[in-house]
């Protein structure tokens, strides 16, 4: 049996939002609605100009092995599959939330009939998927999968960052990833067990002159040229202001710039929890 | 509250493949519909598998495609402008064929073929060029302006093709980023974050298999969240940055010396003339001279070649790059093009650029070093060029910085585009067995590619009435006037204006624009500013405006007629054509998924009508021979088609008649049967002829023949601005036959330094968002439009840094005004997105928003505009935009 799983490099995710259109085609989410089974996050971290990082952070349903929607589906509509993918049954969900406010990732949104109405404008109505309202979420594509394609995000992804993963089977190379650590899932200390696994971003060094002009304190990193006397440059010899010799990499031994550590691994998805 | 299950389990599936229609990026589709036998739904666009392009990858742009055909918002009908109201007014009736087709004839009886401008975008270019050529040439009409070309295409790839020789109109290069293991980008976030998903694939391929990322932007951009090292470099001194870089690894000698000898014209000797200018030394053969380091003797090469290896004699030589003391030719003291383009430079040194650049030269010394040493390293060319007086050179300084770590056509480091290659190839050989090449657009790649384009559009004896386009009347008028004027102004707006206002005269006469034809390109919406397309649409002068297109756009809200067209995935096309920038030669076309939902027409049967309207029925005899000289469709065949098509009764003929002879031409070249060749096309939407390895061992340019340049060589010394210098009295630095430093412009002739901001005083800097391409109207798409609205403070925010933002007392947000502080009736309001994102000095925006024709109803009033802000200036070479050549000031509201 396999058991299925996703792994995404957040080094290579674009912020292209490939995903997420794909995802709304083949799934036919209310995107009007801005309801989408996957969304690409383009997030803000470091307070300081030297720290600004820009990280594009895919999210979506874990499939977790010990799912709280599961538990907490009171018609027993939510279900986890042998082959790890968890869905809901249409015809037995009655559209209570429950599982909506237990999942901790925000996977799962209202599907009401005003989506539906519009459903069929948008999609076409002989080619609906879904035609009940209740509740939905990214199942992994699972129609895709049962015919041997990939699901619809992994598909397209055009920084590959977004991989499909057999864990049942070790010579699946993305399985072989997982299982060498490089890559954690989200929030695992709430014993979800999620099968979502990201390799985390490698911190990056920002370059831009951080210096004083004639005494005077630069502003945020803009530099005051000119002046009286023409173009006089004097930079600060304080480490403090020379934040982007920290990280550099020495990706070539020869370099005479190769005495500086290896550019470190942060963990945003720890942050991000 | 139930609806019946659909009948979605009951209908089969179908796949057809096309090309997608969002980019010139050009990637392959595969389209799956489901049908019942009457009727058929598109319901997944997909990356084609089968392709080596993109890797059976789409982006957003692509994914959503079939919502561009589904669009509510669609032009279905032909429309005319109701009698009485403006142009721009959206007073539009609807009509049939015929009627639209005779309102234009008789709005357009007094209108001489010269009056008539054609307006396109890259749909015509790249789809339809044989029709669009040969519909100028047909009907006489010399004036096409086309889009991007002056926001990208001449302006970058020309400064890129000056040094490789490579030009072709669209694509040329595409690098091996999957074997690279250093990366970077300067002032491009077109080919990762506007999402060439042939550049993305290669480039996350690359990454993961850890080559090292280094992004020069001002901006956080897509591109430079992926960096190793973010550059957060000032706007407009990129040219300083790269120059610095050049000067480094040229005089710390840190450059492959074997390919720079071999296979550029580096070692060829070079003196000033009594002008002062730079002249390379030929002998009246044309034969360069190089010193030979074997027998330390100056020696002649050949005047083409791809190789240095050999003297005109057939002897070994070494040619040097830097002369032992005293050599001299003919009594005059010279030098090696090397030297001299070391000299150049040499005042460009890190410690210089830092001031301009505002980054430290120790890391613009070590990026140098790293650059030069980690091998394979790659500059990336730029997906995209222009606003800035000096990003030609730029360009231009990036293939040279390509060349002098031997990264041309080479694993890991740029590889030439498969068809651009071939057509090299091809007219290589051509030349070798001294054969004239028949079918130009068909067999033509490089600089002689270019000669040709400009000579059509140039020389009065191209046409019968005796005059070349109304952009070169207006260099004319301008140089005799001693006003600045554009040297190679192919395709671009310059002159327009005025000669729609009646400025332009050409041998004592008016020469005037009266009527457009816009097809499939948005210039209200994508030129600079918005309002000169206005005025111009709206000019009494102007008797006719005809717009083909999808979907209405701001542009087509200024037609008199507007010519709703089919969309891709709607059309069998008429063309085969090559695989986009793929590094594999293959051939590929489209095949419709659905018949048109509306009623709609195909460009070529529309060409084909406006000739006999512009022409009449000998008009429509010349297209066709024309289109047989240009491209080699036979006109007897395509006569005989159409006429068996319209027995038929097939809703566009013409398309469907050239459709069949592209196909018997295709499968003819590639020694095929029509049926099995259309049978492979049907079946994987892609015919692949060879890969990357085995044309890189038959035809690498410069390893194994000689690249389209003048000589053959990659050039330092450029042949094609030597040509250019020749025919013109310009001694602007744009013009140098070699690399030369000059300032962006922003601050007119002074270089970044010299002057600090005033408090509210920003630079202005743009760029596209990964979900809407330029110049189209894809923010309308339902989809993408969800993903801009789920994103709207990012995409449509004007990015401001927090230490700036604050004294302003601006938070996100808050409402904004930007002012042009050229010209302060440029300016355009907006929202605050205060990030430490963008590099303090700057403001950015993204172009893609702003739409205001309300027939949009996604896209209007989301987001504000660039080219209501944007002024209009161009460089002096091709009229390249300066867009970003000013400074704002940004005002809370």
């Amino acid at each position: 049996m396999a058991h299925y799983a996703m792994l995404i490099d957040l080094n290579t995710c674009t912020g292209c939002n490939a995903c997420m259109a794909a995802c709304a085609v083949e799934n036919q989410t209310p995107f009007w609605s801005d309801k989408w089974r996957t969304q690409v996050h383009d997030i803000s971290k470091g307070k300081s100009d030297e720290d600004a990082m820009r990280v594009f952070f895919p999210r979506l349903c874990n499939h977790c092995d010990n799912p709280p929607c599961v538990t907490v589906c009171p018609t027993g509509a939510t279900y986890k599959m042998d082959n790890g993918i968890v869905d809901v049954d249409d015809d037995m969900c009655m559209g209570c939330q429950a599982c909506t406010l237990a999942c901790p990732y925000d996977a799962r949104y209202a599907l009401d009939y005003d989506d539906n109405t519009e459903k069929k404008a948008v999609f076409g109505e002989e080619t609906l998927k879904k035609t009940r309202p209740g509740v939905d979420k990214c199942n992994f594509c699972r129609d895709r999968v049962e015919d041997n394609r990939l699901p619809a995000c992994v598909e397209t992804c055009v920084g590959n960052a977004r991989q499909f993963a057999d864990l049942d089977n070790p010579n699946d190379p993305v399985t072989q990833i997982i299982n060498s650590g490089i890559a954690e899932p989200l929030m695992a200390h709430l014993g979800t067990k999620p099968n979502v696994y990201y390799i985390p971003v490698k911190k990056q060094t920002v370059h831009f002159e951080r210096g004083t002009f004639n005494g005077q304190k630069s502003e945020g990193g803009l530099h005051p040229m000119g002046g009286e006397n023409g173009t006089t440059f004097e930079r600060k010899q304080n480490e403090d202001m020379h934040g982007h010799t920290e990280h550099h990499a020495a990706f070539d031994a020869n370099s005479p710039f190769a005495n500086t550590p290896n550019a470190q691994i942060t963990d945003l998805l720890r942050e991000e929890a | 509250l139930m609806f019946a299950d659909s009948k979605r389990k009951q209908m089969k599936e179908k796949l057809d493949y096309t090309i997608c229609n969002f980019c010139s990026s050009l990637c392959n589709i595969e389209i799956r519909s489901l049908t019942d036998g009457e009727t058929s739904r598109i319901v997944k666009l997909e990356g084609n598998p089968h392709s080596t392009l993109n890797r059976g990858r789409a982006c957003a742009r692509g994914q959503s495609g079939l919502f561009q055909t589904y669009d509510t918002d669609r032009l279905k009908t032909p429309m005319i402008r109701v009698e009485g109201s403006k142009r721009g007014e959206m007073a539009f009736r609807k009509a049939t064929w015929e009627e639209v087709y005779e309102y234009i004839a008789k709005n357009t009886k007094e209108v001489k073929p010269w009056e008539w401008t054609t307006v396109g975008g890259w749909t015509n270019c790249v789809f339809y060029m044989n029709w669009a050529v040969a519909f100028s040439m047909a009907n006489q009409i010399p004036n096409i302006v086309a889009s991007p070309m002056q926001h990208c295409v001449t302006t970058g790839h020309l400064g890129t093709d000056a040094v490789t020789g490579n030009f072709n109109i669209h694509d040329e290069i595409l690098p091996d980023f999957d074997n690279a293991r250093y990366i970077m980008y300067i002032a491009n976030n077109g080919s990762m974050g506007a999402v060439s998903t042939a550049r993305v694939v290669r480039a996350a391929e690359g990454i993961q298999r850890g080559a090292k990322i280094v992004v020069l932007d001002p901006r956080l951009s897509e591109t430079a969240a992926k960096a190793d090292e973010w550059v957060r470099i000032r706007p407009g001194t990129d040219l300083d940055f790269a120059m610095a870089m050049m000067n480094e690894i040229m005089s710390k000698d840190y450059y492959d010396k074997s390919f720079c000898t071999k296979h550029t014209n580096l070692p060829f000797l070079i003196e000033k003339d009594a002008e002062g200018e730079w002249q390379i030394i030929r002998d009246e053969n044309g034969n360069f001279s190089v010193y030979d380091e074997v027998t330390a003797s100056v020696q002649k090469v050949k005047s083409h070649d791809n190789a240095n290896e050999l003297d005109i004699n057939g002897q070994r030589i070494i040619p040097a790059l830097r002369l032992p003391e005293g050599v001299m030719v003919k009594g005059k003291a010279v030098q090696t093009v090397f030297e001299a383009q070391l000299d150049e430079i040499k005042h460009v040194t890190p410690e210089f650029a830092a001031k301009t650049t505002t980054i430290p030269a120790e890391d613009i010394v070590r990026i140098a070093y790293e650059y030069s040493h980690i091998k394979p390293a790659i500059i990336d060319p730029g997906w995209m060029g222009a606003r800035y007086n000096n990003v030609q050179m730029l360009r231009r300084t990036q293939a040279m910085l390509q060349a002098l770590i031997g990264g041309i056509d080479s694993k890991g480091g740029w590889i030439n585009a498969a068809e651009v290659r071939h057509k090299v190839h091809t007219t290589h050989e051509a030349r070798m067995k001294g054969e004239k090449q028949l079918h130009p657009l068909a067999t033509t790649a490089g600089m002689p590619f270019a000669e040709m384009v400009v000579d059509v559009f140039s020389n009065p004896k191209n046409f019968n009435h005796g005059k070349p386009a109304w952009a070169y009347a207006f260099a004319e008028q301008q140089k005799a006037a001693g006003k600045p004027w554009v040297s190679l102004p192919v395709m671009a707006d310059t002159g327009l204006f005025e000669s729609v206002r009646g400025e332009v005269e050409y041998k004592g006469e008016k020469y005037l624009t009266k009527a457009f034809f816009i097809n499939g390109a948005n210039p209200v919406h994508h030129y600079f500013p918005d309002s000169y397309w206005k005025e111009m649409l709206n000019h009494e002068n102007v008797s006719c405006v005809v717009c083909m297109d999808v979907l209405p756009s701001d542009t087509t809200a200024y037609a008199d007629v507007i010519l709703p067209n089919s969309t891709y995935l709607e059309r069998d096309e008429p063309g085969v054509y090559g695989n986009g920038v793929n590094q594999d030669l293959g051939l590929t076309t489209r095949f419709k998924a659905i018949d048109p939902l509306y009623d709609t027409q195909e460009v070529t049967d529309v060409m084909f009508k406006m000739t006999e309207i512009i022409s009449g029925k000998a008009g429509v005899e010349a297209y066709y021979q024309t289109i047989d000289n240009l491209a080699g469709l036979s006109a007897e065949k395509a006569k005989k088609y159409v006429a068996e098509e319209q027995a038929k009764g097939t809703a566009a003929p013409i398309a469907a008649a050239y459709r069949r002879v592209s196909m018997e031409h295709a499968a003819h070249e590639v020694g095929e049967t029509p049926e099995t060749f259309e049978k492979v096309l049907r079946e994987k939407g892609v015919y692949y002829i060879k890969t990357m390895d085995e044309l890189l061992e038959e035809a690498a340019m410069p390893q194994k023949m000689p690249v389209p340049t003048k000589s053959g060589r990659i050039e330092f010394y450029s042949g094609l601005f030597e040509m250019i210098r020749g025919n013109s009295t310009t001694r602007a630095p744009n013009f140098g036959v070699l690399a030369t430093h000059f300032p962006s412009g922003i601050l007119g002739e002074k270089v970044l330094q010299d002057r600090m901001l005033g408090d509210g005083e920003f630079y202005f800097t743009y760029g596209k968002s990964p979900t809407v391409s330029h110049g189209s109207t894809n923010a309308n798409n339902p989809v993408l439009s969800a993903i801009n609205t789920f994103k709207e403070d990012i995409y449509t925010g004007i990015w401001i840094n927090p230490t700036r933002a604050d004294k302003l007392n601006i938070k996100t947000g808050d409402k904004i005004k930007i002012t042009n502080l050229e010209d302060e009736s440029l300016n355009v309001d907006g929202k605050a997105y205060v990030t430490n994102q963008v590099q303090p000095e700057s403001v950015f925006m993204y172009s893609s928003f702003g739409t205001e024709n309300a027939a949009l109803s996604r896209a209007v009033g989301f987001g504000s505009a660039i080219n209501k802000v944007i002024g209009y200036k161009v460089d002096p070479v091709v009229a390249g935009f300066r867009s970003q050549e000013f400074t704002i000031k940004v005002e809370k509201v």
